[in-house]
């Protein structure tokens, strides 16, 4: 199976405050690391050709910075990345249109996706780039099994029931969490992975979008939230009859 | 008599010799190792562990049946060989007053054996330790039989050998006795029991030579060089590979251990010694909690994978890999000096190379490489920011001579940061100016290291190498022993380092400060961390803090210094392994059996542990730091 995975190079703001400069979240200020949901695809795409044979082609949209990303794909065996140079914080239709240059020119089974980003949260970018491909999609995939006509995959939908889907390759799939267990990259494999080469390729057209960020902000303070601080007893104590207070205890 | 004479020594010889060949082929094809440095320490070692056996009277049971075995055995080895090729022709025993002087001697020595046989058998038939593995107990049997077998049929061919008045056999021994049963025999009669003994004596022997080098017995032979070429130094690991440097290392096509040729020598000889006492598995905290680890059973398995030539798969499980601490307790009690940590850490590596570990120690790694501790904070959140010592963060100009190292458990546990202030103060008290790095967060890479991340590690390694020589210090504090054993072991270049204990006895002594009495009638007990104590020796200087406090109650424990019994460690955090009680609830009942007040520990993570421990044991005693003990104490 020739399979492309999508992955994305994202701030990891740990127990940090988030800052807000210019109505803008500065991400270049925290440290970066693999999008969560972007490790079980790097895993999925391992455990299919491991069973299947094939090739894994990891691509990421970013800045250099984003190049680690695909540092620890080659770690993990993929067998070639490529980078797309632009910004970090680039529309997700601009994103998807470059990812959907790069792929169409290549022949492929299986693109993968992470269900979503960990920033932006957007979703967006496997869709697009399923439309913009001309391929079908299914989204949020817990489960792909290898077929003759294609892929088996399920779908986690309402109340945590699942639905199953033949899909014909190639296809798009946007993976949820948890779909596997991704397995950890040492930093020897990272370090080895240093020396292998990475294609740069900068995105040629790039097509208007009809959403624009405005900005971002925090939250605000939610009212009829109470601190309690100090000593351990006394907040207990004082949880307890708040609690039964409301007819949570009887 | 002499074609069995001539045919049992060269059968039994070829026999040995091919098995011996065997067994070196193996040590041979093994993976390199780094022995043979400090001839002088060895020497020393092998001289206390190996001839005096200094192990082996912790456990008393079968330690001193093994002290009567051994030291007669050496004592009889001429003898010995005189007796067995004598069948040769040209080989006689000597003759002289010296020679009959010594032969009465190996008669008392022979009768000392026997002795230390009966009391071994009696200890392992009636007793039944569970130290020892009960389907291996016949074996044990066996070979206690044959040794006593071997000291009768030597002392009845001795016996009836010369039976005039000068030669007889002194009484109270083995041979003294069978000349009193047979002195009224007919010379004929004697002759041929004689001969019918030393033919006995020689099949035993040869027979049991060759069943030295198949079972636990092969220790007779190789646990003295184990013990010459034993790790001298504690709380080290070995690196990726002996021999390479970190860049050759790097291009290594796979690291660790995977299969049995990825032993070192020493880690087969390791095998080889076993006596399969269980000792080790006795002392181990992860074998008392039940869970899926012994380290008898662990080395006993290697043996065997040994003794076939090394060509199966390891039958070692991630869940038995996963179940050590290190805290060290089986190598402290090993007689022959096996090492088990070494060899776990490079499981790990293998299995860290191949990506399968337990799921949040690989989160604990990812977190570490991207923001320098294992907890996913925020660099910027560390100890101590937000506490009074803010002030204490070095300045990128100022040089101090004193630098406090907390490392990322004191820097964002909410119980742990109480000792990195109360480490402060202290320092502040005694005096000292000091710094702490303004990567107050970051890790050491203890842990990671032990967890078998080695270029993580690295990484963090060389951090903090360079941070430290940028604050100019001579001199490093460690509040957590994990990370003075780092600095003490495995970095190289560092300013000498100190645990606060030290620091503290140090300034107790130059009476530096002085302690307040404790009238409260508490009565305190120590828990000795494993990586202050068994690591690296520090046992006097918190006990001497202690003591120095007035009237402070100081009770001892069962399992304390070097038989303390681990906590979890750091491990606890990051992996619980299938157990049936958790370490550190087993531990606070040892402490409770004592009917103390107060534990104090000198280690957060004991600190941490022990705390949750006492809680859900619902017990009132208190856990406490000796930092916090002595700051408490400390008069104005």
């Amino acid at each position: 199976m020739e399979i492309v995975c999508c992955i994305k190079s994202v701030p990891n703001i740990a127990d940090e405050e988030v800052q807000i400069v210019h109505q803008k979240v500065s991400v270049g200020t925290y440290p970066r690391c693999l999008n969560e949901c972007d490790r079980y695809v790097l895993e999925e795409a391992l455990r299919l050709t491991e069973l299947h044979g094939g090739s894994i082609t990891a691509l990421t949209f970013g800045d250099t910075e984003s190049e680690d990303v695909l540092r620890r794909a080659l770690a993990l065996g993929a067998t070639e990345a490529v980078m797309l140079n632009g910004p970090l914080e680039e529309e997700p239709r601009r994103v998807a249109a470059a990812l959907a240059a790069v792929i169409r020119r290549r022949h492929f089974d299986l693109v993968l996706t992470g269900a979503q980003s960990s920033d932006r949260q957007g979703a967006e970018v496997g869709g697009m780039l399923a439309a913009m491909l001309g391929v079908p999609f299914a989204s949020l995939v817990v489960a792909v099994e290898r077929k003759e006509y294609g892929v088996l995959v399920h779908r986690e939908i309402e109340g945590g029931e699942l639905e199953a889907y033949e899909v014909e390759l190639p296809a798009v799939l946007s993976l949820q969490t948890g779909i596997n267990t991704p397995r950890y990259v040492s930093m020897r494999g990272i370090r080895k992975a240093a020396t292998k080469t990475i294609t740069a390729v900068t995105p040629e057209a790039v097509p208007d979008v009809a959403v624009r960020l405005v900005e971002h902000r925090h939250p605000p303070t939610v009212v009829g939230a109470k601190m309690l601080c100090g000593d351990l007893k006394a907040i207990a104590v004082e949880v307890a009859s708040m609690i039964r207070e409301r007819g949570g205890l009887q | 008599m002499w074609v069995p004479g001539i045919f049992i020594p060269i059968i039994g010889t070829i026999l040995f010799g091919r098995l011996l060949l065997r067994r070196w082929s193996v040590l041979r094809k093994a993976a390199p190792d780094k022995r043979f440095d400090q001839l002088r320490s060895r020497l020393r070692h092998l001289w206390s562990l190996g001839f005096l056996q200094q192990r082996q009277t912790h456990y008393p049971g079968t330690g001193i049946p093994h002290l009567c075995i051994f030291f007669p055995f050496l004592l009889s080895l001429p003898h010995l060989a005189v007796l067995v090729l004598q069948g040769i022709p040209g080989v006689s025993e000597p003759q002289g007053r010296a020679w009959v002087f010594y032969s009465h001697l190996c008669d008392v020595a022979a009768t000392v054996i026997f002795l230390g046989c009966l009391a071994a058998l009696a200890y392992r038939v009636w007793l039944r330790p569970t130290r020892f593995n009960a389907a291996r107990q016949p074996l044990g049997v066996l070979i206690l039989a044959i040794v006593s077998g071997l000291v009768w049929s030597d002392a009845i061919f001795r016996a009836t050998r010369f039976t005039d008045v000068t030669h007889l056999c002194w009484p109270f021994t083995l041979a003294g006795v069978v000349q009193l049963l047979f002195s009224g025999a007919a010379q004929p009669v004697q002759a041929t029991v004689g001969s019918v003994a030393w033919l006995l004596h020689e099949l035993l022997f040869f027979g049991f030579l060759c069943i030295v080098p198949c079972s636990k017995q092969f220790h007779e032979i190789t646990g003295l060089a184990n013990i010459f070429y034993a790790r001298l130094e504690q709380g080290t690991i070995k690196p990726l590979r002996h021999g390479l440097t970190e860049q050759q290392a790097e291009e290594l096509n796979e690291v660790g251990i995977r299969r049995f040729a990825d032993f070192t020598w020493k880690h087969v000889l390791d095998f080889y010694s076993c006596a399969d006492c269980g000792r080790c598995t006795d002392q181990c905290p992860a074998v008392a909690v039940g869970r899926a680890l012994s380290p008898r059973e662990f080395t006993y398995a290697g043996q065997r994978l040994a003794f076939e030539g090394g060509d199966s798969a390891l039958p070692y499980s991630s869940e038995e890999i996963w179940s050590c601490t290190t805290c060290g307790a089986c190598e402290q009690e090993c007689p022959v000096a096996i090492e088990y940590i070494e060899k776990f850490v490079d499981l790990r590596r293998a299995m860290v190379e191949d990506g399968e570990l337990p799921a949040a120690v690989s989160r604990a790694f990812e977190s570490l490489e991207q923001h320098g501790n294992p907890w996913g904070r925020a660099a910027s959140a560390a100890w101590p920011r937000g506490s009074a010592h803010v002030n204490k963060i070095a300045s990128a100009s100022a040089q101090s001579p004193v630098l406090f190292f907390p490392d990322s458990f004191i820097a964002f546990g909410d119980r742990a940061r109480a000792v990195g202030d109360a480490v402060c103060e202290l320092l502040t008290r005694t005096g000292k100016s000091f710094v702490i790095l303004p990567q107050s967060g970051r890790d050491s890479g203890h842990e990671a290291r032990r967890f078998g991340e080695e270029f993580l590690f690295m990484k963090l390694r060389d951090l903090n190498t360079q941070a430290i020589h940028d604050t100019g210090a001579q001199l490093i504090v460690t509040a957590d022993p994990h990370t003075l054993n780092a600095f003490r072991h495995d970095y190289a270049g560092l300013p000498p380092s100190a645990h606060i204990t030290e620091i503290l006895a140090e300034a107790i002594v130059s009476r530096g400060i002085e302690f307040k009495p404790d009238h409260s009638g508490k009565l305190h007990v120590f828990h000795d961390p494993c990586y202050l104590g068994r690591h690296n020796g520090i046992y006097e200087a918190p006990r001497s803090i202690l003591r120095s406090i007035p009237g402070l109650k100081f009770g001892q424990m069962r399992k304390q210094c070097d038989r303390s019994f681990c906590c979890g460690g750091p491990l606890s955090f990051f992996h619980q392994p299938k157990e049936n009680v958790r370490m550190a609830d087993m531990r606070i009942q040892q402490v409770l059996e004592t009917h103390a007040d107060v534990v104090v520990t000198a280690c957060p993570w004991c600190l941490v542990n022990l705390t949750e421990a006492a809680k859900s044991a619902g017990s009132s005693i208190e856990v406490i730091d000796i930092t916090e003990l002595a700051l408490r104490q400390l008069r104005d």
